[in-house]
């Protein structure tokens, strides 16, 4: 596995251009809406539900390269082609995963806020 | 530039947000496809920048409803994903999509994309300006037409207007009555094989070459047998049709149907010749009339037996030379004169011979009068004879009666000798009348014949018991 940052917040940075409560804003944001998207996950897999699996991967990764969480990005990469495959062990190993990265950028999203 | 900004990702929604209004943009951000339909139906957009996939109704939707929507305006359309794979992409722009950007977005790159956007934006703003002026333009230019056209339908001169291969383009009311055909009969038909007959064709032929080739050709008299079997006076005008090149591209015939006019001029034509025929008549008959008149006047105013005038000639002399004497006071002499014993003549030998004896005294009288201006001798009855002398005294009066005496007397006569005897009587103012003056010479003659015959005498001269 490459080793990727686990919050890169360069860009937001750059889009803040120096506005503290903002980047703290996008965090929590960010925060917010992954929750439960990951909650999700679990039961879609349980259902077999591929497709729902691959939609909330989508999100995710969409959502975390935007903010800069690269490694949850690349994580959520790996479960959309596994979902893609309907593969359930490969999905499940990949949703394990994605949730180990979660809780690492978690600790990064404190440390930042 | 208005930007409505779909994005169901609160912190991607926050963080565009804030790139686009730092470049100054109004951005209004919604998180799902169904709002932002519903703000793009109450205000417009220059600008839809949208999330790919998204509950309910995702980007590839709302861009295909927005372009189905689209009447006058134009919304930039740009699709902001997950989605990187190049299928994706080309399905996105096949929907309508005009630019893809996958996330994460970099700012340099946004605002650039954005630029182009702006570009395409104000070329379209330009394009839909142009094409309203192009609008208004094609509606000048049609209605210019349409007016063109009605004045052209409308002109009371029969027209007609030819491509360059002398096709008919347009064909006037007035040509239409005057060829009876109808424009849609002759749209696109050659010129000459419409308006005549096939053997009447050539100079059609050769007038339409002459008008495509730019010729300015002015009232060219044509006589033209109709296709019905007619036949119309012309006069022929044409006018070449030029592009913006000044190239002939065809022309323009007119043609004035002067038919009538040709009609009445060769009515006149023959008139004329009548008149003149007639007029030739009439002074035929004139010269006949003036001949028969002279011959009439001749024989009416002559002795038939002599050639002399008669006494009506004296009498009209007579009655002019005296309003000469009064008007301008000139002497005026009469003489009259019997051929003595000619009653014997006639017992002797015959009639003829009177008459010949006559016409002899006659002969010499009219001799010698020829060297008096303006005097006359005529038979004044029988034997007798008359001379007006204008312009002469007794004496002068006088004198030429007795030439005229010696005259007869010297003559040579066959049968014996012939004398006559003359009085002669001068105008005075005692004198009242013609018959007065008369019938003073009449006593002198009188008075020859009494006192021996051969003699002269004039009136004033006579014995007192005479007179």
């Amino acid at each position: 596995m490459v080793n990727l940052d686990l919050l890169n917040l360069e860009r937001l940075r750059e889009i803040a251009d120096g506005d503290q409560p903002f980047i703290a804003n996008v965090l929590r944001e960010y925060r917010t809406a992954i929750t439960p998207v990951l909650a999700s996950l679990s039961g879609a897999l349980e259902g077999s539900d591929f497709q729902a699996v691959r939609h909330g991967a989508h999100n995710i990764k969409g959502s975390s390269r935007t903010v800069g969480a690269e490694a949850m990005a690349e994580r959520a990469c790996r479960l959309e082609e596994a979902a893609l495959s309907q593969d359930p062990q490969l999905c499940a190993r990949r949703v394990d995963e994605l949730r180990d990265a979660w809780e690492k950028t978690c600790s990064e999203l404190d440390s930042a806020a | 530039m208005k930007i409505l900004l779909v994005e169901d990702d609160p912190a991607s929604l926050l963080m565009l947000t804030k790139a686009l209004q730092r470049r100054g943009h109004q951005v209004i951000g919604t998180a799902n496809g169904e709002e932002a339909l519903r703000l793009l139906d109450r205000e417009s957009f220059q600008v839809v920048i949208s999330d790919w996939i998204m509950p309910k109704l995702d980007g590839l939707q709302l861009c295909r409803i927005l372009r189905a929507s689209e009447q006058n305006t134009y919304t930039y359309y740009l699709m902001l994903t997950a989605a990187d794979q190049h299928k994706d992409r080309l399905m996105a722009l096949e929907e309508g999509a005009d630019d893809m950007m996958v996330k994460p977005f970099h700012l340099s790159e946004l605002n650039a994309r954005l630029r182009v956007a702006e570009r395409i934006l104000a070329m379209n703003e330009e394009v839909q300006r142009k094409s309203v002026e192009m609008e208004q333009l094609s509606n000048v230019l049609q209605f210019s037409n349409r007016r063109i056209s009605e004045m052209f339908k409308g002109l009371p001169i029969p027209c007609v207007t030819i491509s360059q291969d002398g096709s008919v383009m347009e064909w006037n009311t007035a040509a239409e009555n005057l060829f009876h055909l109808k424009s849609y009969e002759v749209y696109m038909q050659p010129l000459w094989t419409v308006i005549t007959s096939p053997r009447y064709k050539r100079q059609a032929e050769e007038l339409t070459w002459a008008a495509v080739s730019g010729e300015d050709i002015k009232e060219e008299d044509w006589t033209c047998p109709l296709k019905s079997g007619k036949k119309v006076h012309l006069l022929v005008s044409t006018f070449p049709i030029r592009n913006h090149l000044n190239e002939v591209v065809g022309s323009v015939l007119a043609y004035v149907d002067v038919t009538k006019q040709k009609q009445l001029e060769h009515q006149i034509k023959e008139q004329l010749q009548v008149a003149r025929s007639l007029s030739n008549e009439l002074q035929e008959k004139n010269t006949d009339l003036k001949r028969l008149t002279d011959q009439l006047e001749e024989l009416a105013s002559t002795d038939g037996l002599t050639g002399l005038p008669n006494y009506r000639t004296f009498k009209e002399k007579l009655e002019f030379e005296l309003k000469e004497v009064v008007h301008h006071g000139r002497p005026l002499s009469i003489i009259l004169t019997d051929i003595d014993k000619f009653k014997t003549f006639n017992d002797d030998f015959g009639h003829l011979v009177g008459d010949e004896v006559l016409r002899k005294v006659s002969s010499v009288f009219k001799t010698l009068i020829a060297e008096v201006p303006a005097g006359i001798v005529a038979r004044y009855g029988g034997e007798e004879f008359v001379v007006v002398l204008p312009n002469s005294t007794e004496s002068q009066a006088t004198e030429f009666a007795e030439k005229l005496r010696l005259g007869v007397e010297q003559e040579k006569w066959p049968w014996r000798q012939v004398t006559s005897s003359f009085g002669v009587a001068t105008w005075d103012s005692s004198i009242v009348d013609v018959k007065q003056f008369v019938d003073l010479a009449d006593k002198a003659l009188y008075f020859s014949k009494e006192n021996g015959r051969n003699q002269v005498n004039h009136f004033k001269t006579l014995p007192a018991q005479a007179a």
